[in-house]
């Protein structure tokens, strides 16, 4: 009886279910909304990261123009707290005392670590027992919360989590800081894991000031005068000046904490527009390293061509030095070009035009081939959509209108809506995706691609070693 | 028909944790399955777009914590199960409208398609209607979601080959009673 069914009787079950799929519009608004999304939690991190950043940049010109010797102090300031990342150090840099275990319908959370220094709290839980059949039960959006003695609730400022295969969760809470001289405070996580079968769960926070051991130092790395840390490409299709600029590094007791900036100097790129991929440290005998990213130590100045990383290592026996390699680089390239297209008198939703437009952009072409007429997320919203291919080094491409015709709904002409880009798939087309409340589709527009993202398949290292080694 | 994940998937995954153009990668290889599956599970196109959206919400937030076991598909049909479950215990007199004929949603006939062979397939898919729930869930799970024995293990949390083993018994079963009828 147990035999394998026959291809054709398999064949005839499938045409069973044969209705058509799901309509392209909704497929294509889904997508659309997915990945403006999915930026959107990017930007929210990012924005933390770089607010963070910021904040300390401001102190550090300060302490610049206080005293010239404030240099050397700067060395002084951050700290690396193993397991959290780098705080400001000073008195108003607390700890949590000890962990606090909370016991409650079968799960057992941790606050494993915590500290808070004048910029925010940081607080690392790690949770167990957590079935794994919930683990996509993402039904409770309430956040947590951390509470101070008199009532007052500090804000949350973002968390990740994290899981590991054995089936333990770790989940990091950023807070504003407790005010100076605070030194107790309640987490209330009204469900865990977003998880509205698990609610209420409240633990009691005691810190103290930090004391000298707790907080990692920083120890400044000369500049690199090794050849090999320089971009190893010198193709004209390379972006001009790549480099890995190590800066710091962090001994821990079972590790390292390596910091540093990618740096380029390509005319072409701005500040926020190049991210390595594919980054890889291995280590003398070709053995691959364990690393993870972290907020980085510096921040990213919008005048300078840098983009701050630091890597927790793993472990510590290795054969040295280490290389680290970066294999691609993804970066966005701004571009002004346009192109007309007309619409007619009136345009209909799901109508498609098969342009074949070729926009150069910096050497590349964009050759539009399709453009579409699609509702947004509510039936007022409209906008295009814009099918693309270019040669196999672009990624993907962003078209706008350049004066996009807005028609008032009762509010005086406001606009509003969004849309989103989208990936390259399988047959290297990619596609642009944007609709406005209250858009006017019809008539001659003047579209311009406003960037297009190149990735540059070119291999940087630079090695490293412990100081001392 | 693909049963199995392509080569890349895995790396594409890895990268969909951290970057959306992955992750609309993602959602144009699965969009069309998540939505059959919801749609022969609801009986009903709006219902389908509705849970559609609430699977590709969910994996979406939930990739980051989604670890890596070489089964994205059923991770996300998991989800998808769930969703669907949610809904009908939500909506519980959807659930328990009968499932009749004039519910079920219909197959795509074609004009050269002889009447033996239409009726054919009309019985099947009675057939088919007429498995309880748990069977059914098989059936959807290999043929409408297009999902591995071992996916469908990840789905279920069964052992693979008892999923293989329930699969072609069932399926034994379907062409066993659709030639009774026939003779």
């Amino acid at each position: 009886m147990n035999e394998h069914p026959s291809p054709e009787f398999e064949k005839e079950i499938r045409e069973t279910f044969s209705a058509s799929g799901a309509d392209p519009a909704f497929v294509h608004n889904l997508r659309a909304t997915l990945l403006e999304r999915s930026k959107m939690k990017k930007q929210t991190r990012s924005f933390y990261r770089l607010a963070w950043g910021l904040a300390i940049a401001v102190l550090l010109i300060g302490l610049l123009a206080v005293s010239p010797r404030a240099v050397e102090a700067l060395k002084q300031l951050l700290g690396y707290v193993p397991g959290l990342g780098y705080m400001v150090q000073g008195n108003s840099l607390r700890i949590l005392a000890a962990p606090v275990t909370l016991e409650k319908d079968g799960l057992k959370l941790t606050i494993a670590k915590g500290a808070t220094d004048a910029e925010r709290t940081i607080l690392l839980a790690h949770l167990e027992g957590y079935p794994a059949d919930h683990e996509n039960e993402l039904n409770c959006v309430t956040l947590p919360r951390l509470v101070l003695p008199d009532g007052t609730t500090l804000k949350d400022m973002g968390h990740e989590s994290a899981s590991t295969p054995a089936g333990s969760y770790y989940e990091r809470y950023v807070f504003e800081a407790m005010p100076a001289g605070q030194l107790e405070a309640m987490l209330e996580i009204p469900c865990i894991m977003s998880d509205s079968g698990f609610t209420d769960f409240a633990l009691q926070l005691n810190f103290e000031v930090a004391e000298e051991g707790q907080v990692m130092p920083l120890i400044e790395l000369p500049l690199s005068t090794d050849p090999a840390a320089d971009t190893a490409s010198s193709a004209p299709s390379a972006l001009e000046g790549f480099s890995i600029l190590l800066a710091n590094e962090t001994p821990l007791s079972d590790g390292y904490v390596l910091s540093g900036s990618y740096a380029w100097t390509d005319p072409r790129f701005d500040a926020f527009s190049v991210h390595p991929r594919d980054v890889k440290i291995i280590d003398a005998n070709g053995q691959e390293v364990i690393f993870e990213p972290l907020a980085p130590d510096s921040f990213m100045d919008p005048a300078v061509k840098k983009l701050p990383f630091a890597y927790q290592i793993t472990g510590k026996d290795y054969a040295y030095p280490l290389t680290i390699t970066v294999n691609s680089i993804a970066a966005d390239l701004p571009s002004g070009t346009t192109f007309q297209f007309d619409a007619g008198t009136d345009p209909q939703v799901g109508q498609v035009w098969e342009v074949d437009i070729d926009v150069p952009v910096d050497g590349h072409i964009i050759h539009v081939q399709t453009i579409k007429l699609a509702a947004g997320a509510t039936p007022t919203q409209l906008g295009y959509t814009f099918s693309m291919t270019s040669d196999p080094s672009v990624l993907g491409a962003r078209i706008d209108d350049i004066d996009p015709a807005i028609t008032g709904s009762g509010s005086g002409g406001g606009g509003g809506g969004g849309g989103g880009g989208g990936g390259k798939a399988s047959n290297n087309v990619f596609e642009c995706s944007w609709a406005f409340e209250g858009y006017s589709p019809a008539g001659l527009k003047t579209f311009v691609v406003s960037n297009i993202t190149i990735m540059f398949n070119e291999t940087s290292q630079a090695t490293w070693q412990p100081s001392g080694q | 028909m693909q049963l199995t994940q392509t080569k890349d998937e895995p790396a594409l995954v890895r990268t969909a944790q951290t970057d959306a153009q992955a992750f609309g990668a993602l959602y144009d290889r699965y969009v069309q399955r998540v939505y059959r599956y919801c749609y022969y599970r609801t009986n009903s196109p709006p219902d389908a777009e509705d849970l559609t959206a609430q699977i590709f919400l969910a994996a979406l937030e939930g990739l980051p914590r989604y670890r890596q076991d070489g089964h994205f598909a059923g991770w996300l049909f998991s989800i998808a199960r769930k969703k669907v479950a949610d809904f009908h215990r939500r909506a519980p007199h959807i659930a328990h409208v009968p499932l009749d004929e004039a519910a079920l949603p219909p197959i795509q006939t074609d004009l050269a398609m002889d009447v033996e062979t239409s009726q054919r397939r009309e019985r099947l898919r009675c057939l088919i209607q007429a498995l309880a729930e748990e069977e059914r869930e098989f059936i959807h799970l290999r043929y409408v979601a297009e999902l591995s024995f071992a996916e469908i293990a990840k789905v279920l949390r069964k052992n693979e080959e008892a999923v293989k083993k329930t699969l072609y018994r069932l399926i034994a079963r379907l062409k066993s009673k659709l030639e009774a009828d026939h003779e």
